[in-house]
Protein backbone atom coordinates (compact mmCIF):
# COMPACT_ATOMS: atom_id res chain seq x y z
CA UNK A 1 0.00 0.00 0.00
CA UNK A 2 1.61 3.27 -1.15
CA UNK A 3 0.33 6.38 0.66
CA UNK A 4 -0.54 9.56 -1.25
CA UNK A 5 0.71 12.31 1.04
CA UNK A 6 0.88 16.02 0.45
CA UNK A 7 4.54 17.00 1.11
CA UNK A 8 4.66 18.17 4.74
CA UNK A 9 6.86 21.14 3.77
CA UNK A 10 4.50 22.33 1.02
CA UNK A 11 3.04 24.98 3.28
CA UNK A 12 3.76 26.41 6.71
CA UNK A 13 1.75 26.90 9.85
CA UNK A 14 -1.64 25.52 10.76
CA UNK A 15 -3.52 26.31 7.55
CA UNK A 16 -5.65 23.47 6.22
CA UNK A 17 -5.91 22.29 2.65
CA UNK A 18 -8.75 20.53 0.88
CA UNK A 19 -9.08 18.38 -2.19
CA UNK A 20 -11.01 20.56 -4.61
CA UNK A 21 -11.41 17.69 -7.09
CA UNK A 22 -10.63 13.98 -7.29
CA UNK A 23 -9.96 13.17 -10.94
CA UNK A 24 -10.48 9.44 -10.43
CA UNK A 25 -13.10 7.62 -8.39
CA UNK A 26 -12.39 5.45 -5.38
CA UNK A 27 -11.35 2.03 -6.66
CA UNK A 28 -10.23 3.23 -10.10
CA UNK A 29 -7.01 1.94 -11.61
CA UNK A 30 -4.35 4.61 -11.88
CA UNK A 31 -0.86 4.68 -13.35
CA UNK A 32 2.20 6.15 -11.72
CA UNK A 33 2.38 9.82 -12.64
CA UNK A 34 -1.33 10.19 -13.39
CA UNK A 35 -2.81 13.46 -12.19
CA UNK A 36 -5.29 12.15 -9.62
CA UNK A 37 -6.40 15.20 -7.61
CA UNK A 38 -6.18 18.92 -7.19
CA UNK A 39 -5.59 20.28 -3.71
CA UNK A 40 -6.33 23.88 -2.75
CA UNK A 41 -4.51 25.58 0.13
CA UNK A 42 -3.67 29.24 0.74
CA UNK A 43 -5.04 30.26 -2.67
CA UNK A 44 -2.70 27.73 -4.27
CA UNK A 45 -3.75 24.93 -6.56
CA UNK A 46 -1.48 21.89 -6.17
CA UNK A 47 -1.51 18.94 -8.59
CA UNK A 48 -1.39 15.54 -6.90
CA UNK A 49 0.07 12.72 -8.97
CA UNK A 50 -0.08 8.98 -8.32
CA UNK A 51 3.18 7.77 -6.70
CA UNK A 52 2.65 4.27 -8.06
CA UNK A 53 0.36 2.24 -10.32
CA UNK A 54 -2.54 0.37 -8.78
CA UNK A 55 -6.01 0.88 -7.37
CA UNK A 56 -6.85 4.23 -5.85
CA UNK A 57 -8.25 4.25 -2.31
CA UNK A 58 -9.53 7.69 -1.38
CA UNK A 59 -9.14 8.49 2.33
CA UNK A 60 -10.15 12.18 2.35
CA UNK A 61 -13.22 13.18 0.31
CA UNK A 62 -13.32 16.39 -1.70
CA UNK A 63 -13.94 19.62 0.24
CA UNK A 64 -13.03 18.13 3.64
CA UNK A 65 -10.21 20.18 5.27
CA UNK A 66 -7.01 18.41 6.24
CA UNK A 67 -3.71 19.39 7.82
CA UNK A 68 -0.37 19.15 6.03
CA UNK A 69 1.22 15.73 6.13
CA UNK A 70 -2.18 14.00 5.95
CA UNK A 71 -2.47 10.78 3.92
CA UNK A 72 -5.25 11.70 1.51
CA UNK A 73 -5.30 8.42 -0.40
CA UNK A 74 -3.39 5.21 -0.99
CA UNK A 75 -2.49 3.09 -4.00
CA UNK A 76 -3.16 -0.58 -3.43
CA UNK B 1 51.04 38.14 -16.37
CA UNK B 2 48.47 36.20 -18.40
CA UNK B 3 45.03 37.84 -18.66
CA UNK B 4 42.30 36.46 -16.45
CA UNK B 5 40.09 33.99 -18.28
CA UNK B 6 36.68 35.19 -19.35
CA UNK B 7 34.06 34.27 -16.75
CA UNK B 8 31.85 31.40 -17.81
CA UNK B 9 28.49 32.60 -19.12
CA UNK B 10 25.68 32.19 -16.64
CA UNK B 11 23.18 29.47 -17.41
CA UNK B 12 19.81 30.55 -18.78
CA UNK B 13 18.17 29.51 -15.51
CA UNK B 14 20.12 32.18 -13.59
CA UNK B 15 18.02 35.09 -14.77
CA UNK B 16 14.43 35.86 -15.60
CA UNK B 17 13.09 35.78 -19.14
CA UNK B 18 11.03 38.97 -18.86
CA UNK B 19 8.16 38.90 -21.33
CA UNK B 20 5.54 41.31 -22.61
CA UNK B 21 7.59 44.30 -21.67
CA UNK B 22 5.34 46.48 -23.81
CA UNK B 23 2.42 45.80 -21.43
CA UNK B 24 0.13 44.98 -24.30
CA UNK B 25 -3.20 43.39 -23.41
CA UNK B 26 -1.78 39.88 -23.43
CA UNK B 27 -4.64 38.44 -21.42
CA UNK B 28 -5.04 35.49 -19.14
CA UNK B 29 -4.35 32.93 -21.87
CA UNK B 30 -0.64 33.74 -21.81
CA UNK B 31 -0.30 32.11 -18.39
CA UNK B 32 -1.94 28.89 -19.48
CA UNK B 33 1.10 27.49 -21.28
CA UNK B 34 3.84 28.76 -18.97
CA UNK B 35 4.08 25.63 -16.81
CA UNK B 36 4.10 23.33 -19.83
CA UNK B 37 6.81 25.47 -21.46
CA UNK B 38 8.81 25.47 -18.24
CA UNK B 39 8.83 21.67 -18.12
CA UNK B 40 10.87 21.64 -21.35
CA UNK B 41 14.62 22.42 -21.39
CA UNK B 42 16.22 24.86 -20.80
CA UNK B 43 13.64 25.39 -17.98
CA UNK B 44 14.29 29.12 -18.05
CA UNK B 45 12.25 31.01 -15.46
CA UNK B 46 9.76 33.46 -16.93
CA UNK B 47 8.47 36.73 -15.54
CA UNK B 48 5.46 38.00 -17.42
CA UNK B 49 4.07 41.51 -17.05
CA UNK B 50 0.64 41.90 -18.57
CA UNK B 51 -2.73 43.54 -18.60
CA UNK B 52 -6.08 42.25 -19.81
CA UNK B 53 -9.21 43.61 -21.44
CA UNK B 54 -12.15 43.71 -19.00
CA UNK B 55 -13.00 40.21 -17.79
CA UNK B 56 -13.66 38.18 -14.69
CA UNK B 57 -11.07 35.50 -13.94
CA UNK B 58 -12.22 32.59 -11.83
CA UNK B 59 -10.56 29.43 -10.50
CA UNK B 60 -11.73 26.61 -12.71
CA UNK B 61 -13.37 24.78 -9.76
CA UNK B 62 -16.13 27.43 -9.91
CA UNK B 63 -17.10 26.13 -13.35
CA UNK B 64 -18.41 23.01 -11.59
CA UNK B 65 -21.21 25.04 -10.00
CA UNK B 66 -24.54 24.31 -11.69
CA UNK B 67 -25.35 27.99 -12.24
CA UNK B 68 -21.94 28.77 -13.75
CA UNK B 69 -22.79 28.67 -17.47
CA UNK B 70 -25.85 30.86 -16.99
CA UNK B 71 -23.99 33.37 -14.79
CA UNK B 72 -21.02 33.47 -17.18
CA UNK B 73 -23.28 34.12 -20.17
CA UNK B 74 -25.03 37.00 -18.37
CA UNK B 75 -21.67 38.45 -17.31
CA UNK B 76 -20.44 38.32 -20.91
CA UNK B 77 -23.53 40.19 -22.07
CA UNK B 78 -22.73 42.88 -19.50
CA UNK B 79 -19.27 43.23 -21.08
CA UNK B 80 -17.37 41.11 -18.59
CA UNK B 81 -16.56 37.73 -20.14
CA UNK B 82 -15.59 35.03 -17.67
CA UNK B 83 -12.26 33.23 -18.03
CA UNK B 84 -11.10 30.30 -15.93
CA UNK B 85 -7.60 30.05 -14.49
CA UNK B 86 -5.54 27.23 -12.98
CA UNK B 87 -4.41 28.98 -9.78
CA UNK B 88 -6.39 29.06 -6.55
CA UNK B 89 -8.41 31.72 -4.77
CA UNK B 90 -11.68 33.38 -5.74
CA UNK B 91 -13.06 35.29 -8.72
CA UNK B 92 -11.35 38.60 -9.52
CA UNK B 93 -11.89 41.32 -12.14
CA UNK B 94 -9.18 42.31 -14.57
CA UNK B 95 -9.10 45.38 -16.80
CA UNK B 96 -6.54 47.80 -18.26
CA UNK B 97 -4.81 49.52 -15.36
CA UNK B 98 -4.57 46.32 -13.32
CA UNK B 99 -0.95 45.24 -13.74
CA UNK B 100 -0.34 41.49 -13.53
CA UNK B 101 2.98 39.86 -12.70
CA UNK B 102 3.27 36.12 -13.31
CA UNK B 103 6.40 34.23 -12.31
CA UNK B 104 6.97 30.69 -13.60
CA UNK B 105 10.02 28.77 -12.39
CA UNK B 106 11.26 25.40 -11.15
CA UNK B 107 11.82 25.18 -7.41
CA UNK B 108 13.59 22.65 -5.19
CA UNK B 109 11.91 20.67 -2.43
CA UNK B 110 11.42 22.87 0.59
CA UNK B 111 10.43 25.95 -1.41
CA UNK B 112 7.10 26.24 0.32
CA UNK B 113 3.95 27.99 -0.82
CA UNK B 114 4.64 30.66 1.79
CA UNK B 115 8.22 31.16 0.58
CA UNK B 116 6.99 31.60 -3.00
CA UNK B 117 4.42 34.17 -1.88
CA UNK B 118 7.01 36.05 0.17
CA UNK B 119 9.29 36.08 -2.87
CA UNK B 120 6.52 37.31 -5.19
CA UNK B 121 5.31 40.12 -2.94
CA UNK B 122 8.93 40.95 -2.08
CA UNK B 123 9.47 41.88 -5.72
CA UNK B 124 6.37 44.07 -5.71
CA UNK B 125 7.18 45.70 -2.37
CA UNK B 126 10.71 46.51 -3.57
CA UNK B 127 9.37 47.95 -6.84
CA UNK B 128 6.68 49.99 -5.08
CA UNK B 129 9.21 51.33 -2.59
CA UNK B 130 11.35 52.47 -5.53
CA UNK B 131 8.39 54.58 -6.69
CA UNK B 132 7.82 56.00 -3.21
CA UNK B 133 4.98 53.68 -2.15
CA UNK B 134 5.28 51.79 1.14
CA UNK B 135 2.87 48.84 0.88
CA UNK B 136 1.95 46.48 3.71
CA UNK B 137 1.81 42.69 3.35
CA UNK B 138 -1.19 40.93 4.89
CA UNK B 139 -4.86 40.08 4.52
CA UNK B 140 -7.26 43.01 4.29
CA UNK B 141 -10.46 42.13 6.18
CA UNK B 142 -13.49 42.49 3.94
CA UNK B 143 -11.60 42.76 0.65
CA UNK B 144 -12.46 40.62 -2.38
CA UNK B 145 -10.43 37.42 -2.87
CA UNK B 146 -8.61 37.79 0.47
CA UNK B 147 -5.24 36.22 1.18
CA UNK B 148 -2.41 36.41 3.73
CA UNK B 149 -0.08 37.73 1.06
CA UNK B 150 -2.18 40.60 -0.23
CA UNK B 151 -0.68 44.09 -0.39
CA UNK B 152 -2.46 47.09 1.07
CA UNK B 153 -2.07 50.83 1.29
CA UNK B 154 -3.95 52.84 3.86
CA UNK B 155 -5.83 49.74 4.94
CA UNK B 156 -7.19 49.03 1.46
CA UNK B 157 -6.17 46.15 -0.79
CA UNK B 158 -4.00 47.08 -3.73
CA UNK B 159 -2.73 43.65 -4.80
CA UNK B 160 -3.73 40.00 -4.54
CA UNK B 161 -1.80 36.80 -5.14
CA UNK B 162 -2.36 33.16 -6.09
CA UNK B 163 -0.26 30.15 -7.14
CA UNK B 164 -0.36 26.92 -9.02
CA UNK B 165 2.09 24.10 -8.34
CA UNK B 166 2.95 21.01 -10.31
CA UNK B 167 5.28 18.47 -8.63
CA UNK B 168 8.34 17.24 -10.51
CA UNK B 169 9.02 13.48 -10.67
CA UNK B 170 12.44 13.81 -9.06
CA UNK B 171 11.32 16.18 -6.30
CA UNK B 172 10.59 19.88 -6.18
CA UNK B 173 7.92 21.52 -8.26
CA UNK B 174 7.09 23.90 -11.06
CA UNK B 175 5.69 27.09 -9.60
CA UNK B 176 3.38 29.62 -11.21
CA UNK B 177 2.97 32.59 -8.90
CA UNK B 178 0.66 35.43 -9.90
CA UNK B 179 -0.03 38.86 -8.50
CA UNK B 180 -2.46 41.47 -9.73
CA UNK B 181 -1.69 45.03 -8.74
CA UNK B 182 -4.56 47.51 -8.77
CA UNK B 183 -2.55 50.33 -10.28
CA UNK B 184 -5.03 52.71 -11.90
CA UNK B 185 -8.48 52.99 -13.47
CA UNK B 186 -12.00 52.98 -12.07
CA UNK B 187 -12.55 49.91 -9.91
CA UNK B 188 -16.27 50.52 -9.34
CA UNK B 189 -17.59 48.96 -12.58
CA UNK B 190 -15.19 46.02 -12.22
CA UNK B 191 -16.25 45.29 -8.66
CA UNK B 192 -19.92 45.72 -9.58
CA UNK B 193 -19.49 43.14 -12.35
CA UNK B 194 -17.79 40.77 -9.91
CA UNK B 195 -20.56 41.21 -7.34
CA UNK B 196 -23.29 40.59 -9.94
CA UNK B 197 -21.56 37.42 -11.16
CA UNK B 198 -21.16 36.04 -7.63
CA UNK B 199 -24.84 36.81 -6.84
CA UNK B 200 -25.88 34.84 -9.90
CA UNK B 201 -23.76 31.94 -8.67
CA UNK B 202 -25.63 32.17 -5.34
CA UNK B 203 -22.33 32.74 -3.56
CA UNK B 204 -22.44 34.63 -0.24
CA UNK B 205 -21.50 38.33 -0.32
CA UNK B 206 -18.34 38.30 1.80
CA UNK B 207 -16.54 41.43 0.68
CA UNK B 208 -17.08 45.17 0.40
CA UNK B 209 -15.93 47.28 -2.57
CA UNK B 210 -14.53 49.97 -0.27
CA UNK B 211 -11.88 47.58 1.05
CA UNK B 212 -9.92 47.76 -2.22
CA UNK B 213 -8.38 50.72 -4.02
CA UNK B 214 -6.03 51.53 -6.85
CA UNK B 215 -2.67 53.11 -6.26
CA UNK B 216 -3.83 56.04 -8.37
CA UNK B 217 -6.77 56.45 -5.99
CA UNK B 218 -4.40 56.89 -3.07
CA UNK B 219 -1.79 59.03 -4.74
CA UNK B 220 -2.07 62.14 -6.93
CA UNK B 221 0.07 61.25 -10.02
CA UNK B 222 -1.53 59.74 -13.10
CA UNK B 223 0.22 57.38 -15.51
CA UNK B 224 1.50 54.98 -12.85
CA UNK B 225 1.76 51.91 -15.04
CA UNK B 226 4.97 52.72 -16.97
CA UNK B 227 7.11 53.62 -13.92
CA UNK B 228 5.64 50.71 -11.92
CA UNK B 229 6.38 48.23 -14.69
CA UNK B 230 9.88 49.67 -15.08
CA UNK B 231 10.49 49.36 -11.32
CA UNK B 232 9.31 45.71 -11.36
CA UNK B 233 11.57 44.92 -14.31
CA UNK B 234 14.46 46.57 -12.50
CA UNK B 235 13.95 44.38 -9.43
CA UNK B 236 13.64 41.26 -11.61
CA UNK B 237 16.90 42.06 -13.41
CA UNK B 238 18.74 42.54 -10.11
CA UNK B 239 17.50 39.31 -8.49
CA UNK B 240 17.74 35.66 -9.39
CA UNK B 241 14.90 33.17 -9.77
CA UNK B 242 14.35 31.00 -6.68
CA UNK B 243 15.25 27.78 -8.47
CA UNK B 244 18.80 29.02 -9.00
CA UNK B 245 19.43 30.02 -5.41
CA UNK B 246 18.99 28.42 -2.03
CA UNK B 247 15.58 29.48 -0.75
CA UNK B 248 16.77 31.57 2.20
CA UNK B 249 19.42 33.31 0.11
CA UNK B 250 16.79 34.36 -2.43
CA UNK B 251 14.59 35.93 0.24
CA UNK B 252 17.55 37.71 1.86
CA UNK B 253 18.53 39.11 -1.55
CA UNK B 254 15.06 40.54 -2.07
CA UNK B 255 15.00 42.05 1.40
CA UNK B 256 18.35 43.72 0.65
CA UNK B 257 17.05 45.20 -2.61
CA UNK B 258 13.92 46.39 -0.85
CA UNK B 259 15.97 48.24 1.76
CA UNK B 260 18.41 49.61 -0.82
CA UNK B 261 15.73 50.98 -3.16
Amino acid sequence: MIPVVIPPDLWEGEAEGAVSAWLFADGDAVRQGDLIAEVMVEKTSYDVTAPASGRLEIRIPAERPFKRGTVIAAIA
Amino acid sequence: MPPSPEPAPEPAQACWDIRDASLELGGVDGDATLLADLAVPPHRPVARLWQAAPCLVVPHRLSDITLFDHAAARSARRGWPVVTRASGGHAVPLQPGILNLTLAYPAASGWSIDAAYRHLVGILVAALRATGIDARIGEVPGAFCPGRFDLSLGGRKIAGTAQRRRPLPGGGSLVLAHACLLAEGDLAPALAALAAFERELALPALWQPARAATLAGALPPAGLLPPLAAAIRSVLRRTRPPGYMPADHCLRELAHHGRAS
